[in-house]
């Protein structure tokens, strides 16, 4: 179940200029963390809960993902990672067209909440701001 | 001509009756939140996208509920790392524990009102 909504939500944030333009690469989307030594600003999603949804007749997945921009306060971490929030909001956040795997159909893509702190390791700090994204698909 | 006859007006109980059982409702959706929240966490180390693994018990002994009015519950908990756990940092992946709560919650609602006497 998981496999085809990462696929779409990396489809999604991938596909954006926008995005691609404010992280500097296309291959700065990680799913769960990035790699070690990866350059910063970077987006990283991961599932935070939800799955099938068993309440109804037929096959329907809701799942919900944090979606968050990562960047060193050495480089307006603050700046870089909220304009990121934003810009994933503004891709997450939206009708249904979402391509999915296995004759899936994507029902609602939905922002349900944003988030922000700051992390300290090493003498170094770094902004983390994101948003919760449900995902709905219907088979 | 249709006529209705209202012979047990409850209209004014249950307008007397809606806050305190709002108040009540919210009161039950926090603490059971905070239940799940509390028996979902496993041991430690834990599987990166699984909730927190008990180490000392410090984050699971500091969940709470507090109820800031009568229609507000706010589940907190008191540790600073936990937001660290519940979003990951830039070395560690997400153990998310309170939003897999939260989603069970808008799952398990109904139930939950029926429980503490709400009629369907």
């Amino acid at each position: 179940m998981a496999t085809r909504h990462d696929a779409a939500l990396y489809a999604l944030l991938t596909g954006s200029a926008t995005l691609n333009a404010m992280l500097g690469t296309v291959t700065s989307v990680w799913k769960n963390n990035a790699p070690e030594g990866a350059t910063m600003p970077y987006v990283i999603f991961a599932e935070s809960g939800g799955g099938r949804d068993n309440r109804f007749a037929g096959d329907h997945d809701d799942v919900t993902y944090s979606v968050k921009c990562v960047a060193d306060n050495d480089s307006n971490g603050g700046i870089v990672a909220e304009a990121a929030a934003e810009q994933i909001e503004a891709l997450c956040d939206r009708p249904a067209s979402v391509s999915m795997s296995d004759s899936w159909v994507e029902r609602a893509t939905t922002v349900t909440g944003q988030f922000s702190y700051i992390e300290m390791a090493e003498k170094k700090s770094y902004t983390h701001a994101g948003r919760l994204v449900r995902m709905r698909a219907d088979k | 001509m249709s006529r209705v006859v209202v012979k047990f007006n409850h209209l004014p109980r249950v307008k007397r009756d809606a806050p305190r059982r709002a108040s009540e409702l919210i009161r039950a959706l926090a603490f059971e939140h905070e239940r799940y929240v509390k028996q979902s966490f496993g041991a430690s180390p834990s599987p990166v996208g699984g909730p927190p693994g008990v180490d000392t018990g410090a984050l699971r002994a500091s969940i709470r509920v507090e109820m800031t009015d009568a229609l507000t519950a706010v589940v907190s908990d008191g540790v600073n790392y936990g937001i660290h756990l519940e979003f990951g940092t830039s070395r560690m992946g997400a153990r998310p524990f309170m939003v897999p709560a939260l989603i069970w919650l808008a799952r398990n609602v109904v139930r939950i009102a029926s429980d503490i006497g709400w009629e369907g």
